[in-house]
């Protein structure tokens, strides 16, 4: 395929015109008309192809596509942890990533209870379809540097707090890896950049990332001018950011 | 929609055949009128088109009460007689464009940025014209030509009566010789109902003063392509009259100038049709129709047009066959005359680096810098022996890139203008190393949308941890990829990754890549193994 997501939908007598004035307003659309008199219901008269970037693009184009039946797209982004008590902290990775549109998946791959899975993972993750992994790992963490060693994909590691050393370790295992292997650091304990980042990646060549994206950017920036408009700082409340804090 | 519209089109060449291509898919009909009975365009639909001249006034009406609406694939048609006719674009435009002196005073009353220029009635103005602006410049006919006939370069004082006589002597004018860096072109199209929308900017290179290759997009920064763009549709909204046009411009040191206009489809936007989501062919119908434009953005990352002309037309063509990405257009003209299009080729791919490849399997074609993907930038010139691994791996994968010096601290301004403006300049991913308080890569992330990569460089106390902290404890919300210290090398291959889960090309870089260092220890395996540990040099 020249282009990453295209929609073919027949047109059936006998609303073919109708429909073909309805989808030339969509971007992207080609219609192709057979040429036939109208006749009985069911006949194929023409078809119209839609051309996309991503399938996101393709289910936000809904309102004119209401009527078709979706289909759950590929996942783009494979969020891995190590240990399962981490899953927690991870969740809030796939907040943001649903909230930016990005599809996709979450599971447990361990280096070392789980060798042989994680080879199978890394491996295949871009025959899969991934084009982003993010690994959190803590400890001696191992698992996004073993991943971006086997697999050809951008890979964003995310230093867990564990027990001991406050996380130090976790980064420092993550990100003095030698010369050839590179993995995408994110702060420690901080997965909430580890899926904007991943959405930067796919929006460097995907436009209905990078405009979500922007969006995102834009979203921020408001939630901060409106905590500087708030209340005076006599009153302020900053439990949220306590909270954070201890988190 | 109705299914039982018809067109006429003045001009039956392979314009006018790309054109019945586009108007068959929406059930449009379409009669040419062409003086060749077996013309490009009517040798691909069954209707009853027509034979005569499109410059004869009868022929011109006996078509137009044949068919719903007028429109034209060539300008060198007679004015006078569509004044009274339903035609798009309108008599008038057409009138203006069609006569290239007029034409230039037309834009430059329009306020659009032209070369100088001057009518001339005598060969004293012509002597007169390259005294005051400089030989060599460029003596032209004001009607009737196209492909670089009717022009002449007048290269100094002695040639000026040479050049008069070549040119017939009347109805001509002279230019400026402009020092262009680059030859652009961009399709603007406006429907009737005063819709607007512009194609991207193209580069095209002449060969014989034919077009010989499109490039798209043009390997220029994107906000210059952006302004280019917004001076070919100011240019068009001086017209009146719906439909597509084509708008040649000079690239110059100085800036965009518009060289010529053409009121109808443009061999520089041949490619549109394997490129881009709606086609010119298919928005002209659209725009003289009223219809909703269709989308001018390309559906893939790059595209090549090369024309076809005279013999070697049908080797080059089994050349394509067997090339990825390639779609060959014939015309279905019958005698290769040296120079005449009789086809082309359009090559799309992921990236310009895989397009110059499918280029060079096709002939030996110009190729042209491409446009940088990734943007090194560092605090200080001191950093660059640290970022420079970066630039080396870059170069060897083929990555196209840029690099420079952005201060956090001492040019906070040109931090904000390159952070902003770095994704509408077409870059894909940002590197940025800093040392100390390294404010550098946090920054961009803060203002630009694109993934920024950032390397912790080791100043000259708390061995680069500063730095690192700095970089990596990025607070929620921005994110910075953050690699090891000092080591941009990572950094490079991070991009080149990056890059790659979008564009193939890369993605099989990067495995080859891998696959090289897995051969490279490999190497030293069996070295370890032969030698054994005792007498084993590391080298290092």
């Amino acid at each position: 395929m020249k282009v990453p997501a295209a929609l073919m939908v027949n047109l059936l007598s006998p609303e073919t015109y109708k429909l073909t004035k309805k989808y030339l307003v969509i971007s992207g659309t080609t219609a192709h008309l057979y040429g036939k008199e109208e006749a009985d219901p069911g006949r194929k008269m023409g078809r119209i192809t839609i051309v996309v970037d991503s399938f996101s693009q393709l289910q936000s184009r809904g309102d004119m596509l209401a009527d078709f039946k979706t289909i759950k797209s590929r996942s783009f982004v494979g969020i891995i942890v190590g240990p399962e008590s981490y899953l927690p902290t991870m969740k809030s990775a796939t907040v943001i990533l649903e909230k930016l549109g990005v599809l996709f998946e979450l599971t447990i791959v361990s280096t070392h209870r789980t060798p042989l899975g994680l080879v199978e993972y890394a491996k295949s993750a871009h025959n899969h379809g991934l084009k982003v992994i993010i690994a959190g790992a803590d400890g001696a963490a191992h698992l996004p540097v073993v991943v971006a060693a086997m697999s050809p994909l951008s890979d964003i590691g995310v230093p867990a707090k564990g027990r001991c050393l406050n996380g130090v370790d976790s980064l420092y295992s993550i990100f003095q890896i030698s010369c050839v292997v590179p993995v995408a650091v994110v702060a420690i304990n901080n997965p909430d950049n580890a899926a904007p980042l991943a959405t930067r990646i796919l929006g460097s060549f995907i436009p209905t990332y990078l405009d979500a994206m922007t969006n995102h950017m834009e979203d921020m920036g408001k939630g901060v001018k409106i905590k500087i408009k708030k209340q005076g700082w006599k009153e302020y409340s900053i439990t949220k950011w306590l909270v954070t804090l201890i988190r | 929609m109705t299914s039982n519209l018809t067109v006429g089109v003045l001009g039956g060449g392979q314009l006018g055949r790309m054109f019945i291509e586009a108007a068959h898919r929406l059930n449009v009909k379409v009669v040419a009128l062409d003086p060749n009975e077996n013309s490009p365009a009517k040798q691909i639909s069954g209707l009853k088109h027509m034979h005569g001249s499109f410059k004869d006034s009868e022929a011109v009406k006996e078509l137009s009460s044949q068919v719903d609406l007028l429109t034209i694939e060539i300008e060198h048609v007679d004015t006078e007689s569509l004044k009274v006719l339903n035609v798009q674009p309108t008599a008038k435009t057409i009138g203006i464009i069609q006569d290239k002196l007029v034409q230039k005073e037309h834009l430059k009353s329009a306020g659009s940025p032209v070369p100088e220029f001057a009518g001339l009635d005598s060969i004293k103005d012509a002597v007169e014209f390259g005294q005051k602006h400089g030989f060599p410049y460029l003596l032209k006919c004001r009607m009737g030509a196209y492909d670089g006939r009717g022009n002449y370069v007048v290269k100094s004082r002695d040639h000026v009566e040479e050049a008069w006589n070549a040119l017939g002597g009347k109805l001509l004018y002279a230019e400026k010789f402009v020092p262009f860096t680059k030859e652009l072109a961009i399709m603007v199209v406006r429907s009737v109902t005063g819709e607007i929308a512009s194609y991207p900017v193209v580069e095209t290179v002449q060969k014989d003063n034919i077009c010989h290759l499109v490039y798209a997009p043009a390997q220029i920064d994107g906000v210059v392509a952006q302004n280019a763009a917004k001076i070919a549709r100011e240019a068009i909204n001086s017209f009146d009259g719906a439909g597509i046009y084509g708008v040649e411009l000079f690239d110059t040191p100085d800036g965009i100038l518009v060289n010529e206009i053409a009121p109808r489809p443009h061999n520089s936007g041949h490619y549109t049709i394997d490129a881009c989501h709606t086609s010119q062919f298919e928005n002209h119908l659209r725009a003289i129709l009223g219809l909703p434009l269709g989308s001018t953005d390309m559906k893939v990352p790059a595209a090549l047009m090369v024309n076809l002309l005279g013999p070697e037309t049908y080797e080059l063509t089994k050349k394509s066959l067997v090339i990825p990405g390639a779609t060959a257009h014939l015309y279905g003209k019958e005698e290769a005359k040296p120079g005449r299009k009789m086809g082309h080729i359009t090559i799309v791919a992921d990236s310009f680096a895989q397009l110059q490849s499918r280029g060079a399997m096709l002939a030996d074609i110009k190729t042209i810098k491409p446009r940088p993907l990734v943007g090194i930038i560092m605090g200080s010139d001191s950093d660059l022996p640290t970022m420079k691994p970066a630039a080396v791996i870059l170069e060897k994968l083929g990555v196209p890139f840029e690099l420079t010096i952005v201060s956090a601290h001492r040019t906070p301004l040109r931090l904000v203008e390159y952070a902003k403006s770095a994704h509408h300049r077409g870059l894909k991913a940002i590197i940025a190393g800093a040392g100390g308080a390294a404010h550098l890569p946090g920054m961009v992330a803060a203002m630009s949308p694109l993934p920024v990569i950032g390397v912790p460089v080791k100043g000259r106390c708390l061995d680069g941890v500063d730095s690192l902290y700095s970089i990596v404890q990025m607070p929620r919300g921005v994110p910075v990829a953050t690699v090891a210290i000092n080591n941009s090398d990572n950094a490079a291959l991070l991009a080149t990754r990056i890059l790659g889960s979008s564009i193939p090309t890369y993605l099989d870089a990067m495995s080859n890549y891998m696959e090289e260092m897995e051969k490279e220890v490999n190497v030293k395996i069996e070295k370890i193994e032969t030698q054994g540990w005792k007498d084993y040099n590391t080298g290092k």
